[in-house]
């Protein structure tokens, strides 16, 4: 006699689908996973990846127990311990370490594919009394800086596009270096719907993807070019007054003076005679300066002299700056044809159009200066706050409507951590000496692996958590098995938000083999420490404070164990039509207007979007002779990032790492579909089978992201991608993100063997 | 075919490829769904296009790429039927073909019978993923011992307790339509019935119960850059 249960629960992982799971469960195993149903039908389904967990809980690479190291880093010489073993041994040396060095000598990584009571955030704010490292950031945080920068900051992840369901309102949709066809599948049939609707779907990709291939028009340039096919759009948009002129002096800063000494918009205090407020001067119609707030029709062009200061109109400087890239000189950059770069404007222009971003363009070196310029054509066109309209990340199925939940337990005022962005790691001199990792942050989270591991070599104490042995494991000293989010001794493991509605997070079956839920590991190390009055709550305690705690009005009627009574989710008492961002077209902003010349990026020179041309994509860079190929690393769908790498039913299908080469390139060195082939720079190497592929364009190879160290003939992609910082976003935003698309290589034969 | 006289249920299945986005969810729910061993499909998800998996033909930019989905399609006249030597072969009322895996010697003479590579032979007892060897997916699917022939069953036994198959409940964008082609108000006999569907490799002859809806997109998509 069977013994079978269906237990709903909602998938945790990073592609943010939030997908709704119906987990049968027999005898204990969990032996299916199924759609449930969604609250918002609307977003029924889940995607190839979730299919695939109950074959991923029991992978054979599982860690079996607590292990530590008995041979030299990277030996991969490990010993099992108990528990109490490896977690005394970690208190004892956080302990020796914070007694003679304070705590910022140790520092905290987490993985994306966790969430917030499960990633030792907690813990890593109250070790020492406060002060640890937290290592983040690197990945997915250049577009929403552009974004932010035009539209007032909302947050690292804030810059939604409108909600999907939106789609079909749009006549024009830029899907701009997003492919949810192979990284957000939930997400793909809204685009679907919105083609079937009548909306030209524009795909802007170098590469054809599986979402370009549904595109009624696929625009293709250069990679890293995107910018200069941004200003080529936004100078068509002027030169052919195909702007929003009322729109662009009511709602931003177009019309706002800008004094040419010093990039800063100029203010009622720097001219006594306009009042003495902070407001922000512009010029009337007849020719006099006033309080942007007061004047009824500014002027929007022209440069003028106020009270001895040379100024400008920031819409002039705009002009100005655009004027630079007529069609005929960015199809030279970018490869797309001048009339089609005029045509692609028009259309922009004869809205509603929607530009929906994802993180393909995220990965080049001035990527928040794209998405500032592509911010600036929605709001001169007026292409935002409307259905059909709007401009922002689309990624991670975001963009519906939220409730705020109630609050967590509070920390105590002096618990912090201090945020050290990755991408300084190993270049800075820093305190730390230990580092407490959560996933795989030597594969994921850095470029340049080979500085990033010496980095890692260098540290006394380094700890991972994970589910699977992946590659920082190899280079701890403790290795601990996690359960992973369907695992768990309570009844529920937190709570997530997603397509209109909130879903608990469930575990489904027992922690599998010796690994514990990251809620159990963090407050049996805190015990240890002596911190265990701060994780008093249980997982259950915290979310059913946290739903019935919400005062929010959409989540009116909704209850813990109510939730828990009817399947687990709910939807929210939202209204059903399409979520739309900006509705009252009230910006954030210092002018409360849409801010598309950013003042905080004067003295850099980027307060409108300049065209770069310093990163390594670009063929004007002194790497190209030496290494001419553009290096992408594509998103795969086996995988959310490398979440999956594992699952043998996926693996069936896309068994190991390819290095995808255009078939002129893959000739001219004399390689062959399925031939081994080594891409290698300055940095490193990897080697992998070719697959010969004209969806990549001649002089661009790809080798998707997320594969293992033990899944590669030999190096890693991680090995060649590129650290670069990007001073600007460092300016203002106090961290950088990596730039892991401005890699260039070589490709040759390779003569070593195959891999083990 | 087997039908009788009165009116009944004849299950059929349509596939809008202008909405296949090539992700394998509908291989893969019906793997783990069916206890489908490694190395063995019911269902596949072709690409038409380059030689390799996910390629296109052409030249970039012009290029030319589509996924197909590919199950037993339960035809009318199935060829696998009479190529049995053991009559371990039939089809139900409903025109779901059946393989009887206690009459089945796995000789294997149905496999190329197929015009659709649809039958596969499980040579060893299916290989399930590890911590999975007892079996995942549906109790009420039938184990397969070692040394017979498999493949789709429409998930009958999903049918049988009124849920439509797990391929089509798992596409993530609507590929897939299922149901009784008899019902003149299904979608799929809608589907079936509109310009430019096609049963898949209509001149065998063997009037599979499977349309596909054309991939339209590439012929019309206008294309920019790559110069």
């Amino acid at each position: 006699m069977t013994d079978e249960v269906v237990v709903n629960t909602v998938c945790a992982h990073n592609c943010g689908g939030r997908s709704p799971l119906a987990c049968t469960v027999r005898d204990g195993r969990l032996v299916r996973v199924a759609p449930a149903e969604h609250p918002d039908s609307r977003y029924q389904g889940l995607c190839v990846r979730c299919l695939t967990l109950p074959q991923w809980v029991y992978a054979e690479e599982r860690i079996a127990a607590p292990m530590r190291r008995t041979g030299p880093r990277g030996s991969g010489a490990f010993e099992p311990v108990s528990w109490d073993q490896a977690l005394d041994e970690i208190a004892e040396r956080f302990t020796a370490l914070i007694d003679a060095h304070g705590a910022k000598s140790i520092a905290f990584s987490r993985t994306s594919g966790s969430s917030q009571l499960a990633n030792y955030s907690r813990l890593a704010a109250l070790i020492g009394g406060g002060g640890t490292a937290n290592f983040f950031g690197g990945v997915d945080m250049a577009v929403h800086m552009g974004l932010n920068n035009v539209l007032g900051f909302k947050g690292m992840f804030g810059q939604a596009a409108n909600e999907w369901t939106d789609r079909p309102n749009a006549r024009n949709y830029l899907v701009w270096g997003n492919n949810p066809a192979e990284t957000s599948m939930t997400s793909m049939r809204f685009l679907l719907d919105a083609r079937a609707a009548g909306t030209e779907i524009i795909v802007i990709d170098s590469r054809y993807s599986a979402t370009a291939m549904h595109a009624t028009w696929w625009v293709a340039p250069h990679p890293g070019t995107d910018l200069a096919l941004a200003l080529g759009l936004l100078h068509v948009l002027i030169d052919e007054s195909l702007i929003d002129e009322s729109f662009t002096i009511e709602h931003t800063v177009g019309p706002l003076l800008v004094r040419k000494d010093n990039g800063r918009f100029l203010r009622q205090s720097e001219v006594p005679a306009t009042g003495s407020g902070d407001g922000y001067l512009v010029i009337d119609a007849d020719g006099a300066p006033g309080d942007s707030s007061a004047v009824s029709n500014p002027r929007l062009r022209g440069h003028f002299e106020v009270s001895g200061h040379p100024v400008a109109t920031a819409f002039t400087l705009l002009a100005e700056l655009v004027a630079g890239y007529p069609p005929d000189r960015v199809a030279d950059i970018t490869g797309v044809a001048g009339a089609d770069i005029r045509e692609l404007a028009r259309s922009y222009a004869n809205g509603p159009s929607t530009i929906g971003f994802g993180y393909g363009v995220d990965r080049y070196l001035h990527a928040e200066l794209l998405t500032h310029a592509a911010a600036t054509m929605a709001v001169l066109t007026g292409n935002i706050g409307k259905p059909g309209t709007g401009v922002g990340v689309q990624s991670h199925g975001i963009g519906s409507r939220m409730a705020a939940l109630g609050p967590t337990p509070p920390l105590p005022d002096w618990a912090q951590t201090e945020s050290i962005p990755n991408i300084e790691v190993g270049f800075r001199d820093l305190p730390v000496r230990a580092l407490f990792c959560q996933g795989d942050w030597l594969n994921q989270r850095m470029a340049h692996m080979t500085r990033a591991r010496a980095y890692l070599a260098s540290l006394e104490f380094v700890v991972t958590v994970d589910h699977f042995w992946q590659t920082t494991a190899d280079w701890s000293d403790i290795v601990l098995p996690a359960s992973t989010f369907l695992e768990g001794r309570d009844r529920v493991r937190d709570v997530a938000m997603a397509g209109n509605s909130v879903m608990l997070r469930r575990p489904v079956i027992p922690p599998v083999g010796d690994s514990r839920p990251d809620s159990e590991i963090e407050r049996a190390l805190a015990e240890r420490l002596g911190l265990g009055e701060h994780f008093e709550a249980s997982c259950e305690d915290i979310v059913r404070a946290q739903i019935d705690g919400s005062t929010d009005p959409a989540m009116q009627g909704i209850t813990f164990e109510g939730l828990l009574a009817c399947g687990g989710s709910a939807a929210l008492k939202v209204p059903r039509t399409p979520n739309v961002q900006y509705p009252d077209l009230r910006f954030p902003t210092a002018t409360d207007r849409a801010e598309f010349y950013v003042e905080a990026l004067a003295p850099l020179g980027e307060a409108l979007p300049p065209y770069r041309e310093d990163h390594e994509a670009l063929p004007g860079h002194p790497n190209r002779d030496e290494y001419p190929l553009v290096l992408m690393q594509a998103h795969a769908r086996q995988r959310a990032h490398s979440t999956f790498f594992n699952t043998r039913w996926t693996l069936e299908v896309w068994p190991e790492p390819v290095l995808e080469l255009n078939p002129a390139d893959a000739s001219a060195r004399g390689l062959a579909d399925g031939d081994l082939a080594e891409a290698f720079n300055a940095r490193g190497n990897v080697v992998a089978q070719v697959a010969v592929s004209a969806d990549n364009p001649p002089g661009v190879a790809n080798l998707a992201e997320g594969w293992k160290q033990s899944q590669y003939v030999a190096g890693n992609v991680q090995a060649l991608t590129n650290g670069d910082i990007n001073p600007a976003q460092q300016h203002l935003w106090g961290h950088a993100n990596i730039p892991f698309y401005d890699t260039r290589v070589e490709v040759r034969p390779w003569q070593g063997g195959p891999s083990q | 075919m087997a039908r009788g006289a009165i009116a009944m249920t004849r299950w059929a299945m349509t596939f809008d490829l202008d909405r296949c986005i090539g992700c394998w969810a509908c291989a893969v729910a019906c793997k783990v769904e069916n206890s489908v061993g490694e190395g063995l499909w019911w269902q596949q998800v072709d690409t038409v296009g380059g030689s390799r998996r996910d390629t296109a033909s052409g030249a970039f930019p012009q290029l030319d790429k589509h996924y197909r989905p590919r199950n037993c399609f339960h035809c009318a006249e199935p060829p696998c039927l009479p190529a049995c030597p053991e009559g371990a072969i039939s089809q139900r009322p409903d025109g779901i073909v059946e393989i009887d895996y206690d009459a089945c010697t796995g000789c294997g003479a149905c496999i190329p019978a197929c015009p659709y590579d649809a039958i596969s032979l499980n040579k060893t007892a299916p290989v399930l993923p590890h911590g999975l060897e007892g079996g995942h997916g549906d109790a009420a699917v039938s184990p397969r011992p070692a040394g017979v022939v498999e493949k789709c069953t429409f998930c009958a036994h999903r049918l049988d307790r009124g849920e439509e198959p797990a391929c089509l409940a798992a596409c993530p964008t609507q590929v897939i339509r299922f149901g009784d082609l008899d019902d003149a108000g299904s979608t799929v006999a809608e589907h079936a019935s509109r310009p430019g569907a096609q049963r898949p490799r209509e001149e065998s002859g063997a009037q599979p119960s499977a349309w596909y809806l054309p991939y339209t997109i590439g012929a019309r998509q206008r294309r920019s850059g790559g110069t």
